[in-house]
Parts: C-alpha cells; sequence; structure tokens
C-alpha cells in the first residue's frame, strides 16, 4: 500500500467519525432555548400589535432583549455541557456550522438595523426577512448535518407567503413556526442521543 | 513489510471504502440502524445492505433485526474481532505514514 492510499483512508475514516459524531451532537439544549426565546418573543410582540400600541419601542427592545437572554443562555450552556466537543468546533465540520449560524445572525443583524434606519418598528417586514434568512440556514444545516432542520426550513417559504398576507400575525406564525420547529428539532435529537447512549 | 505480512495487516474487509466508512461510523458510535448508517456513510440502500452482510460474514459485524410496529429494523454494531482488526489497519495506516 502507498502513501496516498494510506492519507486517503485516514481522510476518509476522519470524515466520517466527525460526521457521526455531529449527527448524535448535543444541539437539543441550544434548540429548546431558542425555541423558547422565540415563542417569548413572538408572544408579546403579538399582544402588543394586536392592542395597537403605540409605543413603538417595544418592538427593537423585544428582539434585543432575545439576543441578549440568547446569547448568555448560549454561553451558559456552552460552558456547563461544554458539549465536551472542543474536537468538534477544531473540525471543518465544526467551523462550516459556526460559520453557517454566523452568517444568518450577520444577516439577520443586518436587516434589523435597515428597517429601524428606515424607520419601521419591526412590524411588516423584518420577520419576513427573517423567516426567509432562517429557512436558508435551517435547510443548509439539514442537508449538511441534522436532516430534520430540512422539513422546518422548507415550511418557511409557504409562512412568509401567510405572512405576507396576514401581516398582523406575523409574529404567531413566525413564533410558531420557529420556536415549535426548534423544539421539535431538539426533540428529535434529543431521542437520537439517548437512544444511541442507550444501544 | 514482506507480501504476506502486508496481505495480513491490510485487511481486505477494509480495502472497499464503503466498508471503511462503515467502520469508522460504528467505531465511534455504539450502534446505529440502516438509515443513520446510511446518512453518515453517505451509501446507498443497495451498497449498504452488500457490504455490512459482508462484513457481518468476516464477524466484524453483529446485525440485529427487530420489527418496529410492522416494520423490519435492521441495528448495527461492531463486534470486538471488528474493533480489533479496525484499530489495527488504522495502526497500520499510521506506520506508513510515518515510516516514509
Amino acid at each position: 500500500m502507498d502513501k496516498n492510499k494510506a492519507l486517503q483512508d485516514l481522510a476518509l475514516i476522519k470524515k466520517v467519525i466527525e460526521r457521526a459524531n455531529i449527527y448524535y451532537s448535543k444541539h437539543y439544549p441550544y434548540y429548546t432555548l431558542w425555541g423558547a426565546l422565540v415563542i417569548a418573543a413572538t408572544s408579546v410582540q403579538q399582544y402588543a400589535q394586536l392592542i395597537d400600541t403605540k409605543s413603538y419601542w417595544i418592538y427593537p427592545l423585544i428582539w434585543i432583549a432575545f439576543s441578549v437572554f440568547g446569547t448568555i443562555g448560549s454561553i451558559i450552556i456552552a460552558k456547563k455541557t461544554d458539549m465536551g466537543q472542543k474536537e468538534e468546533s477544531s473540525s471543518y465540520i465544526g467551523r462550516i456550522q459556526v460559520l453557517l449560524w454566523g452568517t444568518a445572525t450577520i444577516a439577520m443583524f443586518m436587516v434589523v438595523l435597515l428597517a429601524l434606519t428606515w424607520n419601521i418598528y419591526a412590524t411588516e417586514h423584518i420577520l419576513l426577512f427573517i423567516t426567509i434568512i432562517i429557512g436558508l440556514t435551517l435547510v443548509s444545516f439539514g442537508i449538511l448535518f441534522h436532516k430534520p432542520a430540512i422539513y422546518v426550513g422548507l415550511l418557511c417559504y409557504p409562512a412568509t407567503i401567510v405572512m405576507l398576507y396576514l401581516p398582523l400575525w406575523q409574529p404567531a406564525i413566525y413564533g410558531l413556526l420557529i420556536g415549535g420547529g426548534y423544539f421539535i428539532i431538539g426533540l428529535i435529537n434529543r431521542a437520537q442521543i439517548r437512544r444511541n447512549s442507550n444501544g | 513489510m514482506d507480501k504476506k505480512e502486508e496481505k495480513q495487516i491490510f485487511d481486505p474487509a477494509f480495502q472497499a471504502q464503503a466498508r471503511l466508512a462503515i467502520m469508522a461510523a460504528l467505531i465511534s458510535k455504539t450502534t446505529l440502524d440502516f438509515k443513520e448508517l446510511k446518512e453518515i456513510t453517505g451509501t446507498t440502500d443497495g451498497n449498504l445492505s452488500t457490504h455490512t452482510i459482508k462484513l457481518e460474514e468476516w464477524g466484524y459485524l453483529k446485525i440485529k433485526k427487530t420489527f418496529v410496529g410492522r416494520r423490519p429494523k435492521s441495528t448495527y454494531q461492531l463486534t470486538t474481532k471488528g474493533k480489533e482488526a479496525f484499530e489495527k489497519y488504522v495502526e497500520a495506516l499510521n506506520n506508513i505514514l510515518l515510516e516514509s
């Protein structure tokens, strides 16, 4: 056997092991956290829209609080579980994951920033654009790592059409789809891990 | 390393990329079902069936067939012999890289 074949075989083994680890990595605490936060934030926003509040400052405030709580929560989860997975984050697959969600976060931040600059207070278009971005991210994430995410991602597109025609109910639709979707993805991930560790 | 020695170390079971991928997936996880193994290794249904049966014949793999409701379900697990053979193979690969 030559050196090239040995290198090729070792690369394949490494790739498959990384893929198996990612397949069973503990994403569920993050999905549960962000799912709960999406539901909480959209519930407040839906309520504010229904009572037709004139305190428009509340809309950006909801999402600022959402981001702050989410970031703090994610840091706590990462420290607690540390997913025991320093290896994963240093692997190329781990880096793709970070890149994927990082890009989505930056895109969402830019949408919010643009909307605020244009004086649109999170009601008409922000959630619509964010749903498109999240949909794309979930589909890519699903293809690469965790298949159930594809279905939630694909559902985002018919949902944007519904949201376009029902602007008053955008937060509720978004909350149900993304918040509920994250919960389901998290539950599936949790069940897979439990089954595998019992196996 | 003479030809005979090389043949012993370079187990024919691992000469197919699909079989190597199956062994690598199972070495890192205790058990996997057909769908999981297929997704992790990126093989087709037919390929996966053929290669898992071959690995089972070599005694490297245990296939457990059960029913979930009315649907059959296969789960795969490495045997001790399989684990040892795979580890020996990886060690041999590393030795080649160190020698050159």
